[in-house]
């Protein structure tokens, strides 16, 4: 821990880290110091001159007006904030900037919100003494997320700072000099960076605003919120869902210091419509006719016992889900325990279960440390195994550069090069399943071997040794248990040889994909789907889940096997279309529960309430059809700990958690088990391509797929080769290309020449295929 | 009256129509020498010859040359260290580096590899204003001729010191003068000065220890090393060292640069040498580049050098004169020098930014005789306010400003009072005195 120092903020005496900056002292204080280009994340830069204080550095040395987020605090500094002629300087600055700031306060998106309107005020700059004209700019269109409105700029410079020095974007910068400097892109164009929405926030007036806002914009202070956990991938951003009237208007970051302190990506941002989305479901409906919640979950329960009197209990399964919360997995696990079956399953592809349990128990184990965001960020070595992590896990796609902005190096070992491949020191590209390998290779370098140029294991074997904070990250999506396996063995192996943390993290396909994978018991999907085949299951209840989106079942024909198929969920989905029994729930926004994401963190949400007729959380209408069953005897103990392997205390924790807590990681309870398929993967052999799954940040979620924006920004539909596979099968980029029967795609064709040799990418689009919601309700 | 003593410019007689001085003639002329006993010295000689002769920095600011290198990271550091020359030449009133480097480029490049050695840096750069590009290609000539002569390249003279010079033709703006913004522009960044600390001796281009000096103060360099700290603090007359390029421009007969030493008086300068008043009796000189205060007709007797110039409230600067007379007008004058600030400013930070613009269009308003009663107020106010900028452009400005509005008050009062027959000529700004934009 740093040494402390005394220093003296306005005669009274304060304990402070020595070195750190006098603004960021103060503010932490919950003093205020005027200040616009002073951003917590971006550091200080000199620019606004607001922050401006009387300085001294002993109480016998002179004071100087200094900008005080320039200044690190010293012992006996004595800074004097309430100054007149620091006042006077901090209002000359405002009126300096409110030279050419436009005064269409009253119609301007910020009202409300605006840096500029507090520290105007605070300054107490009233009146514009120029009589001159204002300067006035072009704005433009920078795509569906961020609206442009240059005349309100105050030139912070905080905008640039982010989007180039932090997000490493590249397609936005300063432009010009002296009092005509502008912001924005060379040309009119959608901001490429996949965190443009962040813009919004770090710019304190009005030039940057959220597009998707205004399309239903209301004054922020009319807003109600209600602090929640984003739900479109397994990182669980802490976000401020705004809500009038009935409908979800934006969502914002909310800093959680464990999580995300400032920022979030723009699929989080901008994929919140699926609240307001035409496709949500507003009545209960057995056999196609609309009924009341209640006696649909009457009907429901009935039916639901006489399947079991008739066929017995194992003709009953459930099916869960990896965006539920842990409450409404339980209880579907409970309302099976009590129909008297346990048959459930809580994913849909065995590769992904097996893969994803496997992973969260380790996770979970306490037998690797888990980094959080800010760990991820210190990293000063990082390798990258499986996927994409700017489509997979965004918000770590963030973290990974803020190490790669400070020199670190970057290893990215995948069959397809993504977005963070440009900034990593080397990458391989190798064939789907063959990462495993390579991990297991970068195990075993040898101490003290040197980086070569021309050899990737033993460069990133190397500075995986030579690096104090060395992190791991594994992708999940794609279903390879092996690799699971060999990125835990790395990370253990480098801590215990090197006798330093070797952090691991791994990200997941959803949300809660940790809570499901952490069930004790549940059912592997291949074995539910075969009795459903064979007309061994009669009945199935769904909560939250479109089958529809597992590639390699034909939902359509798998449901008309069986005789009643309940679906609980928010929206209608093609398995809500096909099902006799649909009970809505209320959207992940409004719900409450708990969600744990890819650190095992349990994080609390309790959604904002609409007065609509849907008002019921998904766990609450499992909990009510165990009611309305009257089988709750059959059920006993209801504890987290008895359906999840987590430890009791844990469980305990869980239960306290509120909402805008940090939360807590949870334990398993004993140790981890052996892995049952420890091995190394083998590659692809023979000359077919290998599929590889390609992730988008935007497309490829499911529930943010539902945003006019997001769907906007996602890509069309694409196959994708290497060029020299394409010469051989005779692929010319651009073709149309139908492979169906072989690997069940079809799209454009692509090269890619940072695309490994002997496979085929297609990219996951929840949208593609998938009927409109019209089409579906019709 | 102080007689020209050629140092710097020796060599230009040498010259011939439309030629400057290369290699041959320069050597012959006693050139290289002064490296080459260099050479013979240790890089700490070289180091404490330098300080020893007093030499400041001839951009303007007049830091000591010696001191500013003695930052520099010696013998325990190990990795790569910039030399940089700063030929950013766009203060006004100045054109004395021009002149160095178009008639006798190799005088730089020897101060060069004096500094190099001396602080044992391999890699140097000469930052050229785009308008000097002519300038340049004569220096890149010169640098070909050195490295054909063995002057720069690999194990120099066989003394083992290896050093690679290269021009850098900049887009150019005057904030590239400042030396932080040049390193940045010399990375390819916009140019906005750095904050400092860190200083450029520790962490400068690329973030390796640099040193940025002027290309007079190089130029110094052959002359110190060949004939002794003591010759030259002797050639200046009042205590500061040496000689330096005076250059005199405005209203007088024959405009031109001349070396003069250091404490030539400025009656001197401007009347043996700038030839007397072209128009009417002086009213005023800027003594040393558009960013020193104003001096009057009674503080023309003043030695132009570094301390006694600073004693009377201004700065030799780059000791470019430009003179004022009796003609002109003062509240133009200063909206020209404005003009220039709020063109040049680079638009980091605020009071820079936005309010020498605004002081531009207040001074311009007034010398149009469109000034109000509360302009005054503001440019008082103003000129204070634009002191606490991130680096030392705004407070450049400031000194032509604060002097202006001071020493010729009378001159603004008058065009405000003419604009305004019926106004009070109370200054203080109230809501009901202050006047409607037009047309509403």
């Amino acid at each position: 821990m740093a040494d402390k120092v005394k220093i003296t903020i306005d005669g009274v005496v304060r304990e402070v880290e020595a070195g750190s900056n006098v603004l960021q002292a103060v503010l932490d204080e919950g003093q205020i110091i005027p200040h616009f280009c002073y951003h917590e994340a971006l550091g200080p830069a000199g620019a606004c001159r607001l922050c401006a204080c009387m300085i001294a550095p002993g109480p016998d040395k002179p004071a100087r007006l200094e900008m005080s987020c320039m200044v690190r605090a010293s012992e006996g500094m004595i800074i004097t904030v309430n100054d007149d002629y620091a006042f006077k300087f901090r209002k000359q600055v405002i009126e300096d900037l409110m030279l050419s700031h436009p005064h269409d306060c009253p119609v301007c998106d910020e009202g409300g919100e605006c840096m500029l309107q507090d520290m105007t005020v605070l300054s107490q700059h009233q009146h514009r003494r120029s009589r001159f004209e204002k300067r006035t700019w072009v704005n433009q269109d920078l795509g569906p997320f961020v609206h442009h409105e240059m005349n309100r700029c105050i030139t912070c410079y905080r905008c640039v700072r982010y989007y180039r020095d932090y997000a490493l974007g590249e397609d936005f910068g300063v432009y010009g000099s002296r009092d005509r400097v502008y912001f924005g892109r060379v040309e009119e164009g959608t901001l490429e960076s996949e965190f443009s929405g962040n813009l919004v926030d770090v710019c304190p007036t009005g030039v940057f605003t959220d597009k998707q806002f205004r399309d239903h914009y209301t004054r922020p202070w009319d807003l109600q919120t209600s602090r929640s956990v984003c739900p479109n991938c397994s990182v669980g951003c802490n976000v401020l869902p705004g809500y009038r009237h009935n409908t979800l208007r934006r969502v914002k970051p909310v800093p959680n210091p464990a999580v995300n302190r400032f920022f979030m990506c723009d699929r989080g941002r901008y994929g919140g419509e699926f609240v307001n989305h035409e496709s949500r479901l507003t009545t209960a409906r057995i056999n196609g006719t609309e009924t009341d919640i209640d006696s649909a979950m009457k009907s429901v329960a009935e039916r639901l016992k006489e399947i079991a009197g008739k066929y017995g209990p194992g003709a009953i399964a459930g099916l869960g889900s990896d965006r539920a919360t842990m409450e409404a997995n339980a209880a579907l696990h409970l309302l099976m325990k009590g129909l008297g079956s346990n048959r459930v399953a809580y994913f849909t592809n065995s590769a992904e279960r097996s893969a994803v349990r496997r992973a969260a128990s380790v996770t979970a184990s306490g037998e690797v440390t888990v980094p959080t965001l800010t760990e991820i960020e210190q990293a000063d070595c990082i390798l990258i195994f499986g996927g994409d992590v700017t489509g997979e896990a965004p918000m770590i796609d963030l973290a990974v550069r803020q190490s790669v902005k400070n020199g670190n190096p970057l290893f990215i070992c995948s069959p397809r090069a993504g977005e963070l491949d440009k900034f990593a020191k080397a990458s391989w590209r190798c064939l789907p399943g063959e990462e495993a390998t390579i991990a297991s290779f970068i195990g075993s370098v040898p101490a003290g071997s040197e980086p070569a140029d021309d050899n990737y294991v033993q460069t990133a074997g190397a500075a995986l040794q030579n690096a104090k904070k060395p992190l791991i990250l594994c992708s999940v999506l794609h279903e390879d248990v092996n690799l699971v396996e060999a990125a835990f063995s790395l990370a253990k192996n480098s801590t215990a040889t090197a006798s330093r943390t070797c952090r691991l993290a791994y990200f997941y396909p959803a949300v809660n994909s940790v809570g499901a994978g952490l069930i004790r018991t549940d059912e592997n999907p291949d074995s539910l789907w075969a009795d459903i085949e064979g007309g061994r299951i009669k009945a199935l209840i769904i909560n939250e889940r479109d089958l529809d989106l597992t590639e390699g079942v034909d939902a359509e024909k798998l449901l008309s096997k069986l005789e009643f198929v309940v679906t609980i969920d928010s929206y209608e989905t093609a398995t809500v279309s096909a099902s006799h029994a649909v009970l809505p729930c209320v959207s992940h926004y409004q719900g409450f529960g708990t969600l744990l994401n890819y650190e095992a963190r349990a994080q609390a949400l309790d959604g904002m309430q609409f007065s609509t007729s849907v008002n019921l959380a998904a766990s609450e209408i499992l909990a009510a059809l165990i009611q309305q069953a009257q089988i709750e005897e059959q059920i006993g103990s209801t504890e987290f700990h008895d359906i999840y392997d987590v430890t009791r205390e844990a469980s305990q924790q869980m239960d306290r958690l509120r909402t805008g807590d940090a939360g807590c990681v949870v334990r398993t309870s004993p140790k981890l088990p052996p892995s049952a398929q420890a091995g190394l993967g083998t590659g692809s052999a023979g000359g077919r391509l290998k599929k590889w799954k390609v992730y988008h940040t935007f497309g490829s979620e499911e529930l943010s797929s539902l945003s006019p924006g997001i769907v906007e920004r996602a890509p069309a539909a694409y196959v994708e080769i290497n060029p020299e596979d394409a010469a051989e099968l005779k692929l010319e980029d651009g073709a149309d290309f139908n492979l169906t029967a072989d690997y069940g795609v079809s799209g454009t064709v692509r090269h890619n020449e940072k695309l490994s040799k002997g496979v085929i990418a297609v990219p996951v689009l929840v949208n593609v295929g998938k009927a409109t919601p019209a089409e579906v309700t019709a | 009256m102080t007689a020209e003593v050629k140092v710097l410019t020796k060599n230009f007689d040498l010259r011939t129509p439309g030629e400057p001085v290369f290699l041959e003639k320069y050597e012959a002329n006693g050139g290289y020498e002064g490296f080459r006993k260099a050479l013979k010295m240790t890089p700490a000689e070289v180091q404490q010859a330098v300080k020893d002769s007093a030499l400041r920095g001839r951009g303007g600011a007049g830091f000591p040359t010696g001191m500013k290198w003695s930052f520099v990271p010696m013998d325990d550091f190990k990795g790569q260290k910039y030399l940089v020359c700063n030929c950013d030449e766009m203060e006004p009133g100045t054109f004395k580096d021009r002149a160095l480097i178009q008639n006798d480029p190799h005088q730089l490049i020897e101060g060069m590899l004096i500094a190099a050695f001396g602080m044992q840096m391999t890699k140097g750069f000469i930052f050229v204003r785009l308008e000097y590009r002519f300038g340049s290609s004569i220096l890149d000539k010169a640098i070909a001729e050195a490295e054909a002569k063995g002057y720069i390249g690999k194990n120099i003279l066989g003394s083992g010191f290896d050093f690679h010079l290269e021009t850098h033709l900049s887009a150019g703006r005057y904030i590239c003068g400042e030396e932080t913004a040049l390193l940045n522009a010399l990375e390819g960044k916009r140019a906005n000065p750095r904050s400092k600390p860190p200083f450029p001796q520790i962490r400068g281009f690329l973030g390796q220890p640099t040193i940025v000096n002027n290309v007079e103060t190089f130029s110094n360099l052959p002359h110190i090393l060949a004939n002794g700290a003591e010759w030259f603090k002797s050639l200046g007359l009042t205590g500061n060292a040496g000689t330096k390029i005076m250059g005199a421009s405005g209203r007088l007969k024959t405009p031109g640069l001349w070396e003069l030493p250091l404490g030539t008086p400025i009656r001197e300068i401007m009347e043996e040498y700038g030839g007397g008043p072209s128009r009417s009796p002086w009213k005023c000189i800027i003594p040393g580049g558009l960013s020193t205060p104003f001096m009057m007709p009674e503080q023309f007797d003043t030695p132009m050098d570094y301390d006694t110039v600073g004693k009377e409230g201004s700065r030799m600067g780059t000791a470019g004169i430009i003179a004022f007379d009796e003609d002109d007008c003062m509240v133009a004058a200063t909206a020209n020098i404005m003009k220039f600030y709020a063109r040049e400013t680079c638009g980091f930070c605020t009071p820079c930014r936005e309010g020498i613009p605004w002081i531009y269009q207040i001074v311009t308003a007034i010398a149009e005789g469109k000034g109000v009663p509360s302009d005054m107020q503001v440019l008082d106010e103003m000129s204070k306010h634009i002191l606490h900028t991130f680096c030392a452009f705004a407070p450049g400005a400031q000194g032509p400003l604060l002097s202006a509005i001071t020493k010729f008050r009378h001159e603004f009062d008058a065009k405000i009072a003419a604009a305004n027959p019926t106004a009070s000529s109370d200054p203080v700004v109230t809501h009901a005195t202050h006047p409607e934009p037009a047309g509403v």
